[in-house]
């Protein structure tokens, strides 16, 4: 209100309307201080908790600890679980993020592309996201398993090989992975469906009086750029959400067999609350973050001023 | 550059009937517009011209081709979209590039990295640009290549979307309402451009729009479309001087006709509701209702007693070059509208009483059903009131 007025009044009255100005700034850092004090509460404060107990030698239940500086890092760094850990993660990432977003975009199309019951498959779909995944996963352990599981049953009935499919090291991870799509690609497809419903339909009247003729021409041509910033967004969210892999690797292999499914997360729970080596597991933990701190940076900074058109 | 006839097109969306039968023949290098009121059809018309919508019945034939079932792609049509509709992500020079890549470049050579291994694509490539670069010359655009379609005004945006129309040398040109998106400035000076490219050009071009002014200025001839049917089609002129239907009289011309409630007398006069014989003879049986139309235009002031039409002064609109006067006449139950040279009008008191006369050769008369009724045995200028 003081700036509107101020502002009517000539320029010599400069000094007041710095005033003014300056009076506006704390009004707007008073306005946003209880999001920030929430900020610092509930965000800040527990990342800066665990930086620091990354630093100590904390214990879960000890009474006092000691600050042991980098110490939990070079245990870490040495230590050739965690850097097993990390590699079946990016593995795990490295399936899980292509394969959730190209059925979540495969699926998005061909229920845009359909004549009906859009509704009825969209839901469908979105079940294994809403879904309790700690039971789901125990759906997947009965159909995995290795003597009476409805997908060896089925290979049998085919007159192929059945697999222990969480028993055999090589095979355990891809295994996971394809549970872990089955869990993903319904939350992609419903963002790809909301991507692909606000790209203009004129674009697509252009492309086909340009030349389009296929399918696969239109969807080079205005499909698949149109939907940049989705694809940019849903990369990046099924990134975070393979790196927070943990459900299934507790309940159907422990990271098992021997550290062949063993994940991040899974690590850091068992270091904090099987072995009760709290400052190590926060260095687990300032690692993830580190890794979604980088994915998120390069979502903010990096794509998307490729991806967004203006 | 091709001629296009269109035959007897239905279309209805459910239940709604959007087109009831529509016949066009365009010559070559015509310029065609199709004028009428929101929701008339005529961006449906267009469509379907394009290949965008299929007729349920009808035949579209293109350079005496017919067009069934032929895709968008297959009748190399050009279209400009009312949003312009330029690839958002593709710069200025990419999007105009593109109907180009689409003809002449195989599949194989569109793909990226490895389609660069085609032979021959390099060659094509600059073939392609340097016709961009023309089409740009022409448009005044050869500035703007490098820029993305978000960076740009309306008005460039629109000679973008012209240039990706013109690259192909399309056998038609397709325009829905390309100017309604920019300021009155601007639509006036793009359509002396569009007029012009036009020429320079020589194709054919149908324009859809519901601007008479554009369809007027720029036309050769003009299609009144009125609820899904064409209802004249004729030089501008031809249809504001010689409307056939009441409905285009009342749509061409602005301020709108005059249409005053008659009946016509013995030897076929129209005698208006307050008894005043407007003059002139037209084919009607004595006693059948008439609707007379008298353009403001052809309206003068005159002595109120030894005029046909005469009454209070109710508004006056002054634009300038000319007065808009609205004239009450007693037993005529909407306004008079008269337009009048400023001098003339400007001893007028607010309230003053004027009488109005006109050349009976100036009406034109319509029966019940708005029908045009054609005058019998024209009376002379000379012998005209006034
Ligand atoms: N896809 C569609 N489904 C249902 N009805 C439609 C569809 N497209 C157009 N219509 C209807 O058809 C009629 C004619 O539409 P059209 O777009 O051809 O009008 P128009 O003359 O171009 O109008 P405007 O000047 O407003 O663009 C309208 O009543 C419209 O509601
Ligand atoms: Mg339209």
């Amino acid at each position: 209100m003081a700036e509107i007025a101020l502002a009517a009044l000539p320029a010599t009255k400069a000094p007041a309307r710095r005033a003014g100005r300056r009076r506006l700034g704390r009004t707007g850092f008073l306005l946003t201080l209880p999001a920030l004090l929430l900020m610092l509460a509930l965000l800040i404060g527990p990342v800066l908790a665990v930086i620091i107990m990354s630093l100590t030698d904390y214990q879960l239940g000890a009474a006092e600890f000691a600050f042991i500086g980098l110490r939990n890092y070079a245990e870490l760094f040495a230590d050739k679980v965690f850097w097993k850990s990390l590699g079946n993660t990016l593995a795990y990432a490295a399936i899980v993020v292509p394969g959730s977003v190209a059925l979540g975009l495969g699926i998005a199309l061909l229920i845009q592309a359909g004549p009906g019951l859009r509704a009825f498959y969209r839901a469908v779909f979105f079940v294994p996201v809403m879904a309790t995944l700690i039971a789901m996963a125990i759906s997947w352990e009965f159909m995995l398993h290795a003597q009476f599981g409805l997908i060896n049953l089925t290979l049998k009935a085919l007159g192929l090989t059945p697999r222990a499919w969480l028993a055999e090291p090589d095979l355990v991870l891809p295994t996971l992975a394809v549970i872990g799509i089955w869990q993903l690609f319904g939350f992609n497809m419903v963002l790809f469906l909301a991507g692909l419903v606000s790209i203009p339909r004129t674009l697509y009247d252009a492309a086909a009086m340009d030349g389009a003729r296929s399918a696969l021409a239109r969807f080079r041509l205005v499909t698949w750029p149109m939907l940049g910033p989705v694809t940019m967004f849903v990369v990046i969210i099924s990134a975070i959400r393979s790196f927070q892999v943990f459900d299934t690797v507790h309940v159907l292999t422990k990271g098992g067999p021997s550290k062949s499914s063993e994940v991040l997360l899974y690590s850091m729970y068992s270091e904090g609350f099987e072995f009760f080596r709290s400052g190590l597991a926060a260095a687990i933990a300032v690692v993830f973050l580190g890794f979604v701190l980088v994915l998120t940076l390069v979502k903010a900074r990096v794509i998307e001023k490729k991806v967004h058109y203006s | 550059m091709a001629e296009i006839a269109l035959g007897e097109i239905h279309k209805r969306f459910g239940e709604t009937i959007v087109l009831n039968g529509v016949s066009l023949e365009i010559g070559e290098g015509e310029f065609v517009a199709l004028l009428g009121p929101s929701g008339c059809g005529k961006s449906t018309l267009l469509r379907i011209i394009a290949g965008l919508e299929q007729a349920d019945s009808g035949t579209v034939r293109i350079g005496g081709r017919d067009m069934a079932d032929l895709p968008p792609a297959a009748r190399n049509l050009a279209m400009v979209f009312q949003s312009y509709a330029l690839y958002p992500h593709l710069s200025v020079r990419a999007n105009m590039m593109v109907p180009l890549r689409m003809r002449d470049l195989t599949g194989f050579e569109r793909l990226p990295l490895i389609g660069a291994l085609a032979p021959g694509r390099r060659e094509k490539l600059a073939v392609m640009a340097a016709r961009v670069e023309m089409a740009a010359e022409t448009l005044k655009i050869g500035h703007l290549l490098d820029r993305k379609p978000g960076q740009l005004s309306g008005g460039q945006r629109q000679r973008v979307a012209l240039g990706r129309a013109m690259v192909r040398e399309p056998a038609a040109f397709l325009m829905d309402e390309p100017l309604s998106n920019l300021d009155a400035a601007l639509r006036v000076h793009m359509r002396t451009e569009i007029a012009e490219l036009h020429r320079a050009l020589g194709a054919t071009f149908v324009y859809v729009t519901h601007d008479q002014v554009e369809a007027m200025t720029m036309s050769s001839r003009i299609a009144v479309m009125l609820d899904g049917e064409i209802v004249q089609i004729g030089a501008p002129a031809e249809i504001y001087e010689d409307p056939r239907d009441l409905r285009v009289a009342e749509f061409i011309g602005s301020p709108r006709i005059n249409v005053i409630e008659a009946v016509a007398d013995a030897a076929g006069a129209p005698v208006a509701g307050h008894g005043a014989t407007l003059g002139g003879r037209f084919a009607a049986a004595p006693g059948a209702a008439l609707r007379v139309g008298i353009r403001p235009e052809h309206l003068a002031l005159a002595e109120p007693a030894r005029a046909p039409l005469a009454g209070r002064v109710r508004h006056r609109e002054n634009l300038g070059a000319e007065m808009l006067l609205h004239v009450a006449v007693p037993g005529i139950a909407t306004p008079v509208v008269a337009r009048v040279a400023p001098q003339a009008a400007r001893a007028l008191g607010p309230e003053a009483q004027v009488g109005l006369v006109f050349d009976p050769a100036d009406l034109r008369v319509f029966d019940a059903n708005g029908r045009r009724v054609a005058a019998l045995a024209r009376p002379e200028r000379s012998r005209a009131y006034g």
